[in-house]
């Protein structure tokens, strides 16, 4: 074919590559601008990486299959010319029979011929490049769309996350709510308490109603938690009642009160998740028995030794008022003391130095007045100690139940405290401070419980004779071990605890 | 050796008597549409040089074809597609059916032809007693000039070059089957004795649509053989005045002979040289393919209002006409344009149209033109 076919194949070749330059621009602007909107409205972090590789890959790919479509063969460059300037199949019939021979052939290749070279090649048309231009204005907007969606810039990433995006607050959830509400109304906490709770509760109800996101809900709940654990930790906790006491070196009296104050954290391994069942149990002999043993332990140590002068048994006495009970008093000054376990301790404190004033009174005298105060005051702190603990517990239980309710925020159950069975106790709380989210793992599976009878059965893992309650509590912590850990189904799990719920009366049949 | 210089205004034309064209400038409009280049732009022309022979070949079919129609105008007034496509048939070797109303022009078209291109011409009747030794010939008993009796074939008719088959569908179907051996075979066969007939031969039947008593409508066999049916319309206003106004003076042709059989010849076989490409070969295919409704490929159209489509020989003739077309209009190569032309004529009679098409009042024409504007 002539100089003009091949200078017009030059320009085709040329329009080719722009259309397929424009071709390639619009895939890649399109994907990366896809890929990056999706992003953001998903709420994933639009990083660089996700969205400019599939971009350049997108462009390359589309770019070379156009390229590879569009080049212009010497075929499609005659059927072109042939359809844009009318020549009636010429250049493609002069092309296709370029080498043949035939009169009628020759001449039509001649005419052929001369019809090209009356071309202009200046006037030759990128064919279509409008409609590439077009593609790549749609891509382009795309990709700018993209990058203007709020949710951060491209190059920050940045897009909404998990606090950001609108909260879903289901029906369920404030159904529960409004359950939760209802029993800390029934429950036997405190007035005061309960009535801060309930109207944290209430007041997180209510806020339920606008329009929040996850975060927004998470710092809510978490108030209401606060407000649980404040409501209920009001006054001096025995645990640091008990660390007051271990600093003024009455170690006995401090692991008492310990004790005690430990005793409903044994029932919460299985009645943790029903605050009512606290209650029915007899609050006198929930206490663990510890304590009155702690408790009167501490009292012999003031009793009038044998031989000991009333002087003597006095000061002893004095002594102990003096910098027990007087550190304690003095600890326990607090004007926002006005009931618990703190404010029977600040009593029996006074009660003891009123006792040590009188130094001429008789022995008998003496002990008789020890025994009244110890005797009276042994059940003022066991009651105290059980208001007291139920109190915390129930504090416990009402931030479990929020963080169960609304689970999808990344609240942790305080899990079960259990007795260890060595018998040192375990702060509940913690100083008083816990804020319900950490979670006090408790023991190795060694928890026991409270309850049975101290008569003496043969003991077979041992082979000696042991306290029967010993011996449940010890089988007790073997079967817990299986039970958290074992590999047995769901029923199996149900009826061993329910037995052992018989068995130590946390529930009746 | 001689260039074909660019077509432009001052371009030279080739001579031709005053009122003719050659189909040249057809050429030249479409030249100077595309061209829109200064002096300083156009390059040198570089189209290859053609030889003094092919040249003058082509020379003389276009100065063939030019003295052809001039010399029928004073014969025939209008017509100019049926001319044309009659010269076309001829030239490419095929046979014609016309059909028209009587009084439109068709026998005397034949007479003319015959006329100028100096073919012995015939022309036959049909009638519903015409025997076929009527048409082809039979044999006498004769006693030559020694008084021995001896068996003589008198040539019938059709032993002519040009033979005008009037009203054909008059004939019954033992007289037409004994056209269907000539027209395809061009030979008669007698008492086992074949004779063949000369070349250039040429059959043009003439069917009345009109006054279908008494006929016997062609079988499909022998519709197939008609390279074209033509439709003759009636004359326009000025062209009836026209007739009138020269059959007033005489009612002979005048026309003269200004070709003969062996330029004819010559013209069919350089005709068969102009070539096709593939894309234009494989349209024509497609448009045959496309007036069958059976086959997958079939057009819409097709399937809806066709009952059978065209035959191979429809391919054929399209391409062979196709070739002659662009010769005669002066384009050295078939384009699509030829093929879209000649469709209609091709495939006029071959296509059997179904009910649908007669009620909903479609021509064959009509669906004709929906089928090529199906095909790619």
């Amino acid at each position: 074919m002539d100089g003009n076919f091949k200078k017009i194949k030059k320009k085709y070749i040329i329009g080719a590559v722009l259309n397929s330059l424009l071709c390639a621009l619009a895939a890649g602007l399109a994907t990366a601008g896809i890929i990056l909107l999706s992003l953001k409205l998903g709420g994933v972090e639009a990083k660089i990486l996700f969205y400019l590789p599939a971009g350049i890959g997108a462009a390359v790919l589309c770019g070379a299959v156009a390229f590879f479509a569009m080049r212009p063969t010497d075929k499609k460059v005659a059927r072109r010319i042939d359809e844009e300037y009318a020549l009636n199949e010429r250049a493609q019939t002069a092309l296709a029979f370029g080498g043949k021979d035939g009169a009628v052939v020759e001449i039509q290749r001649a005419e052929a011929g001369e019809k090209l070279a009356a071309l202009s090649v200046s006037a030759v048309k990128f064919s279509k490049i409008w409609k590439f231009l077009a593609a790549f204005a749609v891509a382009l907007a795309i990709a700018v769309a993209g990058i203007a969606v709020p949710g951060g810039t491209a190059s920050a990433g940045q897009g909404p996350t998990g606090d950001d995006i609108p909260a879903e607050i289901t029906e369920s959830q404030i159904v529960k709510l409004e359950e939760l509400i209802a029993e800390v109304n029934k429950s036997r906490l405190g007035e005061d308490a309960k009535g801060e709770i309930t109207e944290g509760l209430e007041l997180l109800k209510r806020e339920l109603g606008e329009t929040l996101t996850n975060g927004e809900l998470r710092t809510k709940v978490e108030t209401a938690r606060q407000t649980a654990t404040s409501a209920t930790q009001k006054g001096v906790n025995y645990a640091a009642l008990a660390g007051e006491f271990a600093n003024l070196g009455a170690e006995g009296l401090s692991s008492a009160i310990m004790e005690g104050g430990n005793t409903y954290l044994y029932y919460e391994a299985l009645a943790y998740k029903d605050l009512d069942r606290f209650y029915k149990q007899d609050m006198y002999t929930g206490v663990d028995l510890g304590f009155a043993a702690g408790f009167d332990g501490f009292r012999e140590t003031l009793a009038q030794e044998e031989g000991e002068e009333p002087a003597a048994t006095c000061a002893k006495i004095n002594a102990a008022a003096a910098t027990l009970f007087g550190g304690l008093a003095l600890a326990l000054t607090n004007e926002e003391i006005t009931s618990g376990l703190g404010l029977e301790m600040a009593d029996f404190a006074r009660g003891l130095n009123a006792l040590a004033a009188n130094v001429s009174a008789e022995e008998e005298e003496l002990q008789n007045g020890l025994n009244d105060i110890f005797g009276k005051y042994k059940l003022r702190f066991e009651d105290a100690l059980c208001v007291q603990t139920y109190s915390l517990l129930a504090g416990r239980y009402v931030r479990n139940a929020l963080a169960q309710i609304f689970d999808n925020l990344g609240f942790t159950l305080e899990l079960a405290q259990n007795r260890p069975s060595d018998g040192s106790g375990i702060g509940g709380e913690g100083g008083g401070q816990g804020d319900g989210t950490g979670n006090n793992e408790g023991g190795s599976g060694t928890g026991s419980m409270e309850g049975g009878s101290a008569d003496e059965i043969y003991d077979p893992f041992t082979g000696s004779y042991r306290k029967y309650i010993d011996v449940i509590n010890d089988y007790y912590a073997i079967v817990q071990e299986l039970v958290n850990g074992g590999n047995i189904t769901d029923e199996q799990r149900a009826a061993v605890t329910l037995y052992f719920e018989f068995l130590f009366g946390t529930k009746q049949p | 050796m001689k260039k074909f210089k660019k077509s432009t205004e001052a371009a030279e034309k080739v001579e031709l008597p005053a009122g003719e064209t050659n189909g040249q400038e057809e050429n030249v409009g479409q030249a100077e549409a595309v061209q829109n280049v200064t002096a300083e732009e156009r390059p040198e022309p570089v189209a290859p040089p053609v030889s003094e022979e092919n040249a003058q070949k082509v020379k003389k079919f276009s100065d063939a074809v030019a003295r052809i129609r001039s010399e029928l105008k004073k014969d025939v007034v209008g017509m100019e597609d049926v001319v044309d496509n009659v010269l076309c048939a001829i030239i490419a070797g095929g046979n014609v059916l016309l059909e028209g109303v009587p009084g439109v022009g068709k026998t005397r078209l034949v007479r003319a032809l015959g006329k100028t291109m100096s073919l012995p011409f015939s022309r036959i009747q049909f009638t519903p007693d015409l025997m076929p030794s009527d048409v082809t010939g039979t044999n006498v008993i004769e006693k030559d000039d020694n008084g021995k009796m001896t068996t003589v074939f008198r040539h019938g008719p059709i032993f002519a070059n040009l033979v005008l088959a009037d009203e054909i569908n008059r004939a019954t179907p033992k007289t037409q089957s004994a056209m269907l051996e000539v027209m395809q075979e061009h030979k008669v066969t007698v008492a086992k004795q074949t004779y063949r007939l000369s070349e250039p031969f040429f059959v043009l039947a003439t069917e009345n649509p009109i006054e279908q008593d008494g006929t016997y409508p062609l079988p499909e066999a022998q519709m197939d053989r008609f390279m074209f049916k033509l439709i003759v319309s009636f004359p326009s206003q000025k062209e009836l005045a026209d007739i009138v106004s020269m059959t007033q003076i005489t009612m002979d042709e005048t026309a003269e002979a200004v070709i003969d059989g062996q330029t004819i010849l010559e013209m069919r076989e350089l005709a068969k040289g102009v070539p096709v490409i593939d894309e234009v070969l494989n349209f024509a295919v497609d448009l045959v393919t496309n007036t069958h409704p059976e086959l997958e490929g079939g057009s819409a159209a097709a399937k809806k209002y066709v009952r059978y489509g065209a035959s191979p020989r429809a391919a054929q003739a399209l391409i062979t006409c196709a070739k002659v077309r662009a010769l005669m209009n002066g384009n050295y190569n078939v384009s699509y344009a030829d093929i879209k032309a000649l469709a209609y004529p091709v495939f006029r009679h071959r296509i059997k149209l179904n009910y649908t098409a007669v009620a909903e009042k479609l021509t064959v024409d009509d669906v004709i033109k929906q089928i090529i504007s199906e095909t790619k």
